[in-house]
């Protein structure tokens, strides 16, 4: 038989290495797919974890443009009360403060539903007239008809899901068993979804109706929002509100901000320390990988030893099979995750991090994928894995050949 | 054909040198063995057959000495042109053949080839030639697990040759065949050497050292070679 050429090509060497890295992973499939399966659950709680951080940090924070730059409450004995109007003039003569709004807005709780509701009253002839396309997807076909009841509302999606399982798309009913009677709301349009965290959960309604439901009394107000346009002066006018009238408490944005960030990488880490049995379970198998070749697999080595194979050759082959491994689980673990979080909504996890979901009507997570985030993802496991991988097999390939395939 | 194919030069292998659980398993051997021909080794289990040609086939180094073969010294090239040289110039077949059970009889006899960049069809043919040569065309596709004793000995032949050596190694190959399969093994290496190729055995068995195939028996003896 002629000799091949010597040389060879380096292309068709590393497809040889690859292919038979492929092989390999199909001779020893039932250990493979046990490390398979394990891999992707780890990778899929990691990710899932992170998705669902980032997501509703993102949400948080486009919310949060939104947010007041501060909000002021009384406080009576530790709970929060009504406020009253002259605290509005008051602190609207606060040098620095460019406006002060009253706002009027509580829950709603529906007992059919289960659910709890946001109310929030406002004057909605101003969101008429404004420029609120973006936002509103208008009830057309009421607002044409001019009827202009006195209790109108626009809800937001969640909102909008629940009524529709109780035939009340149109409008609604607000009633307590303490009323005389229920009073009449015809819902004119929906939020649309961009800001769901915020949005999803709520009924904007005329400020007299919300009165009503609320059960709030003339001049009363539930608190009022603080605007300054000079953000290096926010803290001290808090301060100063705070100082002039003891009995309101302030939140700034910046306050509302970093608790809801804490609070969220804060389940983050408990949801991942709660997760610790999977990623012991994944770091058994790196110790099963590093601390040792099957007899079978070591003969292996020795045999293609034997035959002339390199020593870079066999480590190619071999982190060739676990970066195989890695990738596959990595994307079939991201993949689930993405699934998992955006389409069925993380069941079981989203309860975690908002902690009251079961009385809110449920949001949209909307995805948000950090590349940063894959990259942790992918640079914790994967690399790890295919190095202690390849551990093992360096060891065997550099021991004696005839030692090897004597005592395997 | 007076031009050799191997040399050695008081050739010793030491293992735990210096300890006191040193072994001397080959002790300043010194051989020449000329292209074309087939020379047996013979001599007890114990001897040192298996670990001289272990290191005439680059497989460990030998302690001491010198061995050169088809002109180039390989006793002490580093392991990466010691693997280069093996899988350019050394067929072994092994005394447990060495094969991987759950590979096809194609894929273990292709496996010599991957790291030369040889495309898969080139490869699949040049085992193809084999496989026909060595009547196990039908076993192609068959795990070496499932194969007879014979069987997987001419696959390891097969694997040996693939490469287009020019020495071929086999250590006791009849030591677990029947005396049918001994005499098979022995035909297909007499029609080797008719093609050309060095045949070297380590054999304790008389029906290789007695075939008429054989040139030439060197004897050994606790590592060295009887005169």
């Amino acid at each position: 038989m002629d000799k091949p050429t010597t040389s060879g090509n380096w292309l068709e060497r590393q497809r040889n290495i690859v292919d038979y890295s492929l092989q390999g992973l199909f001779r020893r499939r039932t250990k493979n797919s046990l490390i398979l399966v394990m891999y992707v659950l780890l990778i899929f709680v990691v990710s899932s974890v992170l998705f669902i951080t980032g997501s509703l940090t993102v949400e948080l924070f486009s919310t949060a443009e939104e947010l007041p730059d501060i909000t002021v409450q009384k406080m009576i004995g530790g709970r929060q009360v009504t406020i009253q109007e002259y605290y509005f003039k008051a602190i609207s003569e606060i040098p620095g403060v460019e406006d002060v709004e009253p706002r009027v807005w509580g829950y709603f709780y529906l007992e059919e539903l289960q659910a709890n509701f946001t109310i929030y009253g406002m004057d909605l002839t101003l969101l008429e007239e404004g420029d609120y396309e973006r936002i509103v997807n208008w009830n057309a076909a009421r607002k044409n008809l001019e009827m202009q009841p006195e209790f109108r509302m626009i809800i937001g999606e969640g909102v909008s899901r629940l009524l529709k399982e109780i035939q009340m798309e149109d409008a609604f009913l607000f009633f307590q068993p303490n009323w005389d009677a229920a009073i009449p709301f015809e819902i004119i349009g929906t939020f649309k979804s961009e800001t769901q965290l915020q949005s999803n959960d709520l009924m904007v309604m005329q400020t007299e109706g919300a009165r009503k439901v609320l059960e709030l009394k003339e001049g009363d107000f539930t608190d009022l929002v603080v605007y300054v346009p000079n953000p290096e002066e926010t803290e001290m006018i808090a301060l100063k509100i705070r100082r002039y009238y003891p009995e309101l408490r302030t939140v700034t944005r910046a306050q509302i901000e970093s608790t809801y960030t804490s609070a969220f990488n804060w389940k983050g880490g408990f949801v991942l320390s709660s997760m610790l049995v999977v990623i012991f379970a994944f770091l058994v198998l790196i110790w099963d990988k590093a601390s040792g070749l099957s007899p079978a697999e070591k003969k292996e080595i020795g045999i293609m030893k034997a035959i002339g194979w390199d020593t870079e050759m066999i480590l190619a082959v071999k982190f060739w099979e676990s970066f195989i491994i890695s990738i596959i689980a990595a994307v079939l673990g991201i993949v689930l995750s993405y699934f998992y979080i955006y389409w069925l909504h993380a069941p079981g996890l989203k309860e975690i991090f908002i902690g009251w979901s079961t009385l809110y009507p449920s949001f949209e997570l909307v995805p948000d994928i950090d590349i940063k985030f894959l990259l942790l993802i992918v640079t914790v496991t994967v690399i790890p894995y295919s190095a202690m991988a390849v551990f093992p097999s360096w060891k065997a390939a550099i021991t004696d050949t005839d030692y090897i395939l004597r005592n395997n | 054909m007076d031009e050799l194919m191997l040399k050695t030069v008081k050739v010793t292998k030491i293992y735990n040198q210096g300890k006191q659980n040193e072994v001397i398993p080959v002790r300043d051997v010194s051989l020449k063995v000329k292209k074309g021909t087939s020379v047996v080794i013979k001599g007890p289990s114990g001897s040192g057959k298996t670990t001289l040609l272990s290191m005439i086939g680059c497989q460990i180094k030998p302690t001491h000495g010198e061995i050169v073969v088809n002109g180039k010294q390989v006793s002490k090239l580093p392991e990466k042109f010691a693997n280069r040289h093996k899988r350019e110039h050394i067929g072994f077949v092994f005394q447990q053949f060495h094969l991987i059970p759950d590979l096809s009889v194609l894929d273990n006899i292709m496996l010599p080839l991957l790291p030369f960049g040889m495309r898969p069809a080139e490869r699949k043919n040049r085992a193809m030639k084999l496989l026909t040569q060595f009547d196990l065309e039908k076993r192609g596709r068959f795990k070496v697990k499932d194969l007879s004793g014979g069987e997987q000995q001419r696959t390891a032949i097969c694997r040996s040759l693939v490469n287009g050596c020019s020495l071929l190694l086999a250590d006791e190959p009849t030591a677990h065949l029947d005396g049918q399969l001994t005499a098979d093994f022995l035909g297909y290496m007499a029609e080797l050497k008719s093609k050309g190729y060095t045949i070297l055995i380590a054999s304790h068995d008389p029906a290789v050292f007695e075939h008429e195939m054989v040139d030439r028996i060197i004897e050994m003896k606790g590592g060295e070679i009887l005169p």
